[in-house]
């Protein structure tokens, strides 16, 4: 029997405006003119000395959102230490790093790259750095380039899980616009549209994990499926139908990128819209959802996500 | 019950080779010499040597195969991006015999380090003619999107960038999408073109031998990188035989695991237990694998944990596999480097041989059995592995068996 995937934290960082709110992650981009929102570097709150040798901006706000997100699950160092949690990163334009790394060397020549530049020019290096401080030894992969990435990298999270790999994950995606990256996006998007840096992370565990610790359930993964890049809403549909009694439960959606719209958080979108619905938007009756991203040029993932009643919630 | 997968169709690109009959001919006699790329200056670098496609030479083999398979067109931009990976794409395709309706089906998922065009993007003048292409085919996703597009591979698709373990990482994804039910065929591979960035970053990391790269030799110094291509088409067993399609061998397990150790440096314990892992949910003895097709870089670093790894893992008291590198004769391809080796190890099984290690001229004392310099060694197993490390900590561990 395949292992059960929950969901038992969940954290959302959006640039710009906080609480996040629905109009923060989706928006019509043909109404507005190009915007980037981008985090704000808090100088007086930077690496503290020990950090400031191995972290680059992304890499912090990875780790300090993650430590974030065990606070949120009531998880110490630790309990999820060893090669029973995993770590997996999905973007879009991944980071930013190794872009800057073809310009420092066209600006300053081959010495202007060195060991610890280098190093941190992997996109997985942000993920890499977090597993190092915390001690993670399970499963740990980055996907990087797809609009979609984001949910894609839920789709690993969910495999390792039910294939018994580890027996819980914390899956993370994000945008980091810096530089070359909102020049790119400038070019691609005709000058319109509304984007913003993002970093939303889940923990998810098998419902076994979850309930020998004793935590509260946000929300049940009831199944995540994979849309072609011929999809349409009929795809989902069937999704919902497998996952849900859909007979007699009311099913909401919630696609970034099906229905015309624009999203955002880039990569980041269909987990920020997860991380929102199962943690910061909250009712007091079980929701089911599909909950995804979606892109012609990439396809796309949904999750068929039942969240908890609000009255079970947990700080999040 | 766990879906078989078979491996059905194989394609690479390889400086020396752009396809993979000529590729196994020349792997197995020992490969060629590192040489300046043509791409790119080298001169101003402490190493100056590396394994780099020609892509000029590719375009016009690449061409002929594309027109064959009835692909859709390609920018010059999307080629620039994209060409070795969709040559090796061509050829497995090809041999898969996968025609454009059952390509409907099929999935792709792909592996590299940096990726697209991003150098290109930025560096060009915002008002060139081609800006908007180059831009289309900039991202790190874009091969994915440009093979996916060009041969209609409309099933899962994504791409894996964890440093030197993207491909491992990108079978692992493969692999569930078939054994899931999410598809029924996946391409899946490698491709990577070197840029003088990582020539830069790999010579500030003193990791590069000026000459040659000699895994698990005393005199070992460092790598030599490469760039190219090689996919895998994976498919259920089902499928294949539904098809009539060859089955070259087939995928039997992965192990993945985490260093959480050091970004650069490998942790010997990280990898073994992706081995164990992998040997566990195979249902496999060590003694059962003939053969391991070692990350083996050439950095002493490297290689040393390896050694210590697999010394763990296969006790001195059973029977060990024989152990090689062909990075020696191939160069490090970065992203792509578990993509080449998973189909180097496809390719020793089937021929039930392992290429000569011809840079290892003095071997080292490890334990383990390795092929000489002067030619291949035989191999008289079903089972071989394929590891492979990613900065970071990231291990992987692949087991293929041989076809039946």
């Amino acid at each position: 029997m395949q292992n059960r995937a929950v969901i038992t934290a969940a954290t959302l960082a959006l640039a710009g405006d906080s609480p996040p709110s629905q109009a923060d992650l989706a928006g019509d981009a043909s109404l507005e003119p190009f915007r980037v929102e981008r985090f704000q570097d808090d100088k007086s709150v930077g690496p503290r000395p020990t950090e400031r040798s191995r972290h680059t901006p992304l890499s912090l706000r990875l780790a300090r959102e993650t430590r974030r997100l065990l606070n949120a699950a009531g998880l110490s160092d630790d309990a999820v230490k060893g090669p029973a949690t995993g770590l997996v990163s999905g973007s879009r334009y991944g980071c930013s790093m190794v872009y800057d790394l073809n310009r420092r060397l066209r600006d300053r020549g081959p010495r202007g790259i060195d060991a610890v530049c280098f190093a941190q020019a992997t996109h997985n290096y942000p993920i890499s750095v977090a597993a190092i401080e915390l001690g993670l030894n399970g499963p740990c992969a980055a996907l990087v380039g797809s609009p979609v990435a984001g949910m894609e990298a839920l789709v690993c999270a969910v495999d390792w899980l039910r294939d018994g790999r580890c027996d819980r994950v914390i899956v993370a995606a994000y945008e980091d616009l810096d530089g070359v990256a909102t020049e790119h996006l400038r070019r691609q998007t005709s000058e319109v549209g509304a984007f913003q840096e993002a970093m939303a992370l889940l923990f998810i565990e098998t419902g076994s994990a979850a309930e020998r610790r004793g935590a509260p359930i946000l929300a049940e993964l009831r199944g995540v499926t994979i849309l072609p890049r011929d999809a349409g809403a009929q795809d989902v549909s069937a999704m919902a139908s497998r996952a849900f009694d859909s007979g007699k439960q009311e099913i909401l959606h919630s696609i970034a990128g099906l229905g015309g719209r624009a999203s955002s958080c880039l990569g980041a979108s269909g987990l920020a819209e997860i991380a929102l619905r199962v943690a910061y938007e909250r009712e007091n009756r079980e929701r089911n959802w599909m909950i995804g991203a979606f892109d012609p040029s990439a396809g796309g993932a949904v999750a068929a996500v039942s969240v908890s009643p609000a009255e079970r919630e947990i700080a999040a | 019950m766990t879906r078989k997968v078979v491996i059905s169709g194989l394609g690479v690109v390889h400086r020396d080779a752009f396809d993979v009959p000529s590729f196994q001919e020349w792997l197995m006699l020992g490969g060629g010499q590192a040489e300046e790329p043509a791409h790119f200056d080298t001169t101003a670098f402490r190493a100056k040597k590396a394994y780099a496609v020609d892509p000029v030479a590719l375009l016009p083999e690449l061409k002929l195969r594309l027109k064959r398979l009835g692909a859709a067109p390609v920018s010059d931009a999307a080629l620039d991006c994209a060409a070795y990976g969709l040559a090796a794409t061509a050829e497995a395709l090809d041999m898969a015999g996968l025609d454009a309706v059952a390509r409907r089906r099929a999935g792709c998922v792909l592996a590299t380090t940096s990726g697209g065009l991003m150098d290109r993007f930025a560096d060009g003048p915002a008002d060139a003619a081609d800006q908007d292409d180059v831009a289309t085919a900039a991202t790190p996703g874009a091969s994915a999107e440009i093979i996916a597009a060009t041969f209609g591979l409309n099933g899962p698709s994504a791409n894996f960038s964890c440093a030197c373990a993207s491909s491992s990482m990108a079978i692992s994804y493969a692999l569930s999408r078939l054994r899931n039910g999410d598809a029924d065929i996946m391409l899946v591979g490698g491709s990577d073109r070197m840029r003088a960035a990582d020539f830069a970053g790999f010579n500030a990391l003193r990791a590069m031998d000026r000459d040659a790269c000699r895994p698990f030799d005393v005199d070992r110094r460092g790598m030599v990188i490469g760039d190219g291509a090689a996919m895998l088409v994976l498919e259920t067993e089902a499928s294949a035989q539904a098809r009539g399609a060859p089955s070259l061998g087939s995928l039997v397990e992965v192990g993945m695991s985490l260093d959480a150790h050091h970004i650069t440096h490998p942790n010997p314990e990280g990898l073994s237990r992706a081995m164990r892992q992998a040997l566990d949910r195979a249902g496999l003895a060590p003694e059962q694998i003939d053969y391991v097709n070692c990350h083996g870089t050439g950095t002493p670093v490297n290689d040393r944990a390896e050694i210590e790894a697999l010394s763990g893992v296969f006790p001195v008291t059973s029977r060990r596999p024989v152990i090689s590198s062909t990075k020696g004769a191939t160069g490090h391809l970065l992203g792509s480097a578990g993509a080449i080796e998973a189909v180097i190890t496809v390719l020793s099984l089937a021929a039930q041989q392992v290429p000569a290690m011809a840079t290892t001229r003095t071997p080292e004392d490890s334990g383990f059995v390795m092929p000489g310099a002067d030619g291949p060694w035989p191999l008289s197993g079903r089972f071989a592995m394929s590891n492979s490390l990613g900065f970071g900590g990231i291990n992987s561990s692949l087991i293929f068996e041989n076809a039946d």
